[in-house]
């Protein structure tokens, strides 16, 4: 990094670094080169990662650096481009932790003048940064102690005296160094996996204020607006007038006429409009039914246990979207997948608060058999307003239900609660407890299932459902093999976004551009994968890179490299964009190296991989054979199996030098 | 016979659900009843099968019911046919 580059376009050309300790603030300027290598995102993340912090630093230590940083395209205009990453080492696996959040944090903080923020250190006292059109100030946050995210962003927004600011904040969960504390911007936006909310609070930073005017230059200007615009008009193509004259007369009286069975032909949405409306949510029931969504702490089957008919279909797309008062787009998005929902009276009464995800429908429904839809609206709005991570709180509360369902626990450790399946009521309680680390069940259970299943012992540990601590996403192996090697190899693991075959296999390729069409592959075999998921693996990380959401990618009609040459100016192919992906691929996996970590430190737990298999159901009498899968990751990654290291040759043609002067000391 | 069927997903680029029961022989198969449900679900699901175009989910009674044998498969009266393709993710 050198001075900063005349001319830049898509980027800022100017990084920040602020010393909390020392109350210093420095400015840094990649060169061209390092944003072409490395685009943004945990790309520049990584690369700054790898080379500044020492190994074996703690996470929850003034060594560890914290990193925000949109995407390459974030600010540029392009659609689907509104993403920013955070980085860190991660205090809940040990390993490199990133996670990735849309809204509109990301574009702000191009707009104010900055490609990322760099934090380590630890202030005395709590503070948060104003960045404003480039300039920044260290500000005192004891008034913000305290406060959750949204009555955090609420008092930056008077005390700065700016309506239009954005913030990147930590609830009370992150100040208590929960380790499935989320950062959260937009009152419900969250970067929640990695524990990377429990770093932030770690340095007693309370949030990252920004507020820009500037414009991002892009190449090309009018030619990104016609591709906006054409890409609008692809993946947005309007159903027929018959079949809209259908959804229009059916689309109201469509739960009675399914609970009937009475309806002759049904000529849906495309799924462009099914995502607009229902957002993930929608068909969630459809996961429960044919074994992706995890049911009963992973011991369940959703045909069995929680039926499309009459349990899975009242947490999912038109049940929920009846609260639905508005939509909510990200910075960029044509789709607008989000919508803030009202629940009018009752016990979980709330106001404009974010639709539940699938994955919070997932940990709050289908993993403890909660069918009670309002009762998932109100546990989103904890984990947004506390900031913790919705998929790993979920899981931890599946997990203690078990537990006590197992006499590991009793209500001398719950503090009187009746934790059992399908008992919103407590499982509500409980979560209001871990947000706020109450003794008892609250303290036991704030870090996740690992460090709770290690305190109450007896065996817990087989309850305890995660890879390397980090509790895993709501999509099941059994059904789909290779988000089992997804959740084992990816360098931040237990994660379902991480690409690789899983939603190959799913029908639904995460990844496939113009010019990448990656097929769907059969499901129940085991070899022959290892090309796909490390192409899709590459692919992902490149696109996070970007900013884009994996959305866009998804539509099939994404013109990558085209939007790539508007926005930067840069005539990039397909080889180098995936060589992009690989390069940050290899760094992440080389941060876990250098800790010392090596491929038998990441297993999935003997129930996930199907030992024993389950005995009815869809993924019925299945087993997971993960070596294969994952020693053919391995391979086609040049990273050696057994230590996990990558390829020495593979890193020099990476450019990642530096790396190997680490690893092959 | 009367059969319960359901469809629930992503098929040809469109998002199709269809809850029904289709009345069949008493002697049919799975096949028969992709031939029965083609005007309902308004495309050719039992092609699109053989040629592995569609890879949908396909329960009988909660079970998986695997191709190409499973187009054999005999069906009895009450029995619950489901096919279910991903929609959507986290």
């Amino acid at each position: 990094m050198g001075t900063k580059q005349a001319g830049a376009q898509a980027v800022n050309g100017r990084i920040l670094v602020v010393d909390l300790t020392g109350r210093k603030i420095r400015e840094a300027y990649p060169t061209l080169a390092d944003y072409r290598k490395f685009f943004g995102g945990p790309g520049l993340g990584a690369d700054f990662l790898f080379r500044n912090m020492p190994a074996h630093a703690d996470p929850l230590g003034p060594e560890n650096i914290l990193g925000f940083i949109p995407g390459l395209l974030t600010g540029t205009g392009a659609h689907f481009s509104g993403r920013y990453s955070v980085v860190a080492k991660s205090p809940l696996t040990g390993t490199w932790g990133d996670a990735n959040s849309g809204g509109f944090f990301g574009s702000e903080l191009k707009r104010a003048g900055f490609d990322a923020v760099f934090v380590y250190g630890k202030a005395k006292a709590p503070v948060y940064l104003w960045i404003k059109n480039g300039q920044v100030e260290i500000r005192p946050a004891e008034k913000l102690w305290g406060l959750n995210t949204s009555e955090t962003l609420d008092a930056l927004k008077q005390e700065l005296d700016d309506k239009g600011l954005r913030a990147a904040t930590i609830g009370p969960a992150g100040e208590k160094l929960s380790l499935i504390s989320a950062v959260i911007n937009d009152r419900g936006r969250a970067a929640a996996r990695s524990g990377v909310g429990a770093v932030m609070g770690s340095k007693n930073l309370k949030a990252i204020a920004v507020r820009g005017k500037g414009m991002m230059r892009v190449a090309e200007k009018k030619e990104l607006n016609t591709m906006n615009r054409d890409l609008v008009d692809r993946i947005m193509r309007k159903p027929s007038l018959f079949t809209r004259i259908l959804m229009v007369v059916f689309q109201p009286i469509l739960p009675s006429l399914l609970r009937r069975g009475g309806l002759p032909m049904v000529d849906m949405p495309t799924l462009v409009e099914g995502f607009s409306k229902y957002g993930t949510s929608l068909f969630a029931s459809i996961s429960s039914e044919m074994g992706d969504m995890p049911i009963k702490n992973w011991s369940g089957v959703g045909y069995r246990d929680f039926p499309m008919r009459s349990s899975a279909s009242k947490i999912s797309d038109d049940h929920l979207y009846r609260y639905v008062k508005r939509k909510y787009a990200c910075a960029n998005c044509p789709i607008g997948c989000g919508a803030l929902v009202d629940v009018e009276n009752g016990a979980y009464a709330c106001k404009g608060q974010y639709r539940p995800e699938y994955e919070t429908l997932g940990s709050f429904g289908g993993m403890i058999l909660n069918d009670d839809i309002e009762s998932i609206i109100k546990a989103n709005e904890i984990c947004n307003a506390y900031g913790v991570d919705t998929i790993s709180a979920g899981g931890t509360i599946a997990f203690a239900i078990e537990c006590y369902e197992n006499g590991l626990l009793s209500k001398k450790d719950t503090d009187g609660l009746e934790l059992t399946w399908g008992n919103h009521d407590t499982a509500i309680k409980v979560l209001q407890k871990m947000v706020n680390r109450e003794p008892l069940i609250g303290e036991l259970l704030a870090d996740g299932v690992k460090v709770a299943a290690e305190k109450i012992g007896n065996g817990a540990e087989q309850f305890a459902i995660h890879v390397g601590g980090q509790e895993l996403s709501m999509h099941d192996p059994r059904l789909n093999p290779s988000f089992a090697t997804t959740y084992v190899t990816d360098p931040t693991p237990g994660r379902h976004t991480q690409g690789g075959a899983g939603f190959n296999e799913f029908g639904l390729p995460l990844v496939t551009f113009p010019g990448l069409e990656l097929p769907p592959i059969p499901r129940r075999e085991f070899h022959g994968k290892g090309q796909i998921h490390a192409i899709g693996s590459k692919a992902v990380e490149a696109m996070d890179a970007l900013g884009v959401c994996e959305y866009g990618s998804m539509s099939g009609e994404y013109p990558i490299l085209e939007i790539i040459r508007a926005a930067t100016g840069w005539d990039i192919t397909m080889e180098e964009f995936l060589e992009v992906g690989e390069r940050i691929q290899n760094l992440r996996q080389a941060f876990n190296v250098r800790e010392g970590f090596s491929p038998s430190d990441f297993v999935l737990p003997a129930r996930v991989l199907g030992k024993p298999a389950l005995d009815s159901g869809p993924n019925a009498h299945f087993t997971i054979d993960i070596e294969t899968l994952s020693q053919a990751f391995f391979k086609e990654m040049q990273w050696d199996s057994k230590s996990g290291r990558p390829d020495h040759n593979r890193l020099v043609a990476l450019g990642l030098d530096y790396v190997n002067e680490q690893l092959y000391e | 016979m009367e059969i319960n069927f359901l469809i629930h997903g992503l098929f040809m680029d469109r998002v199709i659900r269809l809850n029904t029961r289709v009345q069949l022989q008493d002697t049919a198969t799975f096949t028969d009843l992709l031939e029965a449900i083609r005007p309902h679900i308004g495309f050719d699901l039992l092609t699109c099968l053989k040629n592995g175009s569609e890879n949908p989910i396909i329960l009988l009674n909660g079970e998986n019911l695997r191709l190409p044998n499973g187009l054999d498969q005999p069906l009895r009266i009450g029995d619950e046919v489901s096919i279910l393709q991903a929609v959507a993710g986290g």
